[in-house]
């Protein structure tokens, strides 16, 4: 039923109707789905517990301890994880986030895979077409992960024998290596394809980004919320750029 | 006396239920962006296919960080909870920290105790306390974001969208610059990732299209290469 829904040519695609379209009608539905998904998949996952805890009767471990628990953590990350995504919003969307954020490993995992879908498309993200590349990106990783899941459920315990622990040391490193990926891909997208035109039109951001981050990790108080504070920092001054620029063109 | 097998089995089950909700919200996304695209003409049937295989290949380099401590998750609690905690919300790594601290609060050792149905049920509850923030915060946050930036009448990017990429890169920047400062074989990986994606990007740029799919894994397998040389030679 999909591969009817999906089967055209882009031989007509319009870009001005497309980003209208784009704006007003796809942008209100994924704010629709997306929220009500979030809080209904928010629920679902204390379910498990209280089943466990109360219908299951097991509860050996005082519910006081669970408080106590829930005591601690909501205070110390709380106020991270409820800012976190606004740092992938300008790398992979709304509906990217609204995914990755409910299936996890968004940074990981959903973040390189969306930036590599946009890329293909060759537009930008929060543009319609760079929108469109990304759902497709991270509902693709959606399955995929859950494969790799099972796989390891099944073969996990195999594979915790076989593995040479020079390799297991070496996958420490992945994360690293998927950001140096990550940098150089958003220059090729900014230079369109060009990643030395892109360095040339970025690097004062990136520059800004780093001066930045020394700023406010010097600031005690702030610290803990240096990359919200560098992303919100970053975005004034380019809306300032793009206001001065907006100013010469009209001049 | 409940068994570790029966307590698997329950938590087993809602960790279908979970994952299948995982699976009816991208549902939701994609038939609408499917509408979407219908509509408007934007990607044809192949290019659709394309986007398919390039997210599943670039999907296999991060999934090999999530098969390591997805074992290793499971090696001190059970297939049912990584399964779970690994395919909703959650992410390994975060997981393991997230049971670093509730065995501290409550004052367990799973590396000395045995796993028992109670102290499942335990790092069940620390789990979704433990993240139920990240999934709150886009429920009230992205929706003004995106509504500031639009402009539904002028096809012009608005100031927001437009400010958002040089925001986004100058983030990056930092957060690789965190990355690069942590030592020798991070700063090493990071480079060889950063290069090996230069060459597969200038490649893809020369015409060699069918990079597209591979350029993540080919970037990540030679980033680590090189921080795995650097940390072994350079020592």
């Amino acid at each position: 039923m999909e591969n009817e829904n999906i089967n055209v040519t882009a031989e007509t695609y319009d870009r001005e109707a497309t980003e209208l379209d784009y704006r007003k009608t796809w942008m209100p539905q994924i704010h629709k789905i997306g929220p009500i998904t979030m809080v209904i998949g928010a629920l679902l996952m204390f379910v498990p517990g209280l089943f466990m805890y109360f219908v299951m009767g097991w509860n050996e471990v005082p519910f006081s301890s669970i408080i106590a628990f829930a005591a601690f953590v909501l205070p110390m990350m709380g106020i991270n994880q409820f800012t976190e995504h606004l740092q992938f919003y300008p790398l992979m969307g709304a509906s990217g986030i609204y995914m990755g954020y409910l299936a996890g490993s968004c940074a990981t995992l959903r973040l390189p895979v969306a930036q590599s879908c946009v890329n293909a498309s060759g537009d930008d993200v929060l543009s319609a077409k760079g929108q469109l590349a990304a759902t497709i990106g991270v509902a693709t990783t959606i399955v995929s992960n859950i494969i790799i899941l099972l796989l390891i459920t099944v073969f996990g315990n195999f594979m915790l024998k076989i593995i040479p622990v020079f390799v297991k040391d070496a996958l420490g490193l992945i994360t690293y290596a998927i950001f140096g990926y990550l940098l150089c891909m958003n220059l090729s997208s900014q230079g369109k394809g060009n990643i030395a035109k892109g360095l040339a039109g970025s690097w004062m951001w990136m520059a800004l980004g780093i001066a930045f981050r020394f700023v406010f990790n010097a600031i005690p108080a702030l610290k803990n919320f240096a990359a919200l504070c560098v992303l919100l920092s970053c975005l004034v001054c380019a809306i300032i750029w793009e206001k001065m620029q907006d100013k010469k063109e009209a001049a | 006396m409940a068994t570790m097998s029966t307590a698997n089995f329950v938590l087993w089950i809602f960790a279908i239920i979970l994952i299948g909700f995982t699976f009816v919200q991208a549902g939701l996304f994609v038939r609408r962006a499917l509408q979407f695209n219908k509509r408007n003409h934007v990607f044809s049937t192949e290019e659709l296919k394309g986007m398919v295989k390039t997210g599943a290949m670039a999907a296999l380099a991060p999934g090999i960080n999530t098969v390591f401590l997805g074992l290793s998750l499971m090696s001190i609690t059970t297939s049912s909870y990584m399964f779970m905690r690994c395919g909703v919300i959650g992410a390994p790594f975060f997981e393991l920290m997230i049971i670093t601290y509730a065995q501290q609060i409550a004052g367990i050792d799973l590396a000395a105790t045995a796993m028992t149905p109670s102290i499942l049920t335990y790092l069940v509850f620390a789990s979704a306390f433990g993240c139920v923030c990240f999934v709150l915060g886009p429920v009230f946050t992205l929706k003004p974001i995106e509504m500031a930036g639009k402009q539904t009448e002028s096809t012009k990017p608005s100031l927001i969208t437009r400010a958002l990429p040089k925001a986004a890169l100058g983030m990056m920047s930092m957060m690789s610059f965190n990355y690069f400062v942590q030592g020798k074989g991070q700063a090493f990986s990071w480079t060889g990732g950063f290069i090996a994606a230069f060459i597969v990007y200038t490649l893809i740029g020369k015409g060699k299209k069918g990079l597209t799919s591979w350029a993540l894994l080919i970037s990540t397998i030679t980033g680590i290469l090189v921080g795995q040389l650097a940390v072994t030679f350079l020592a």
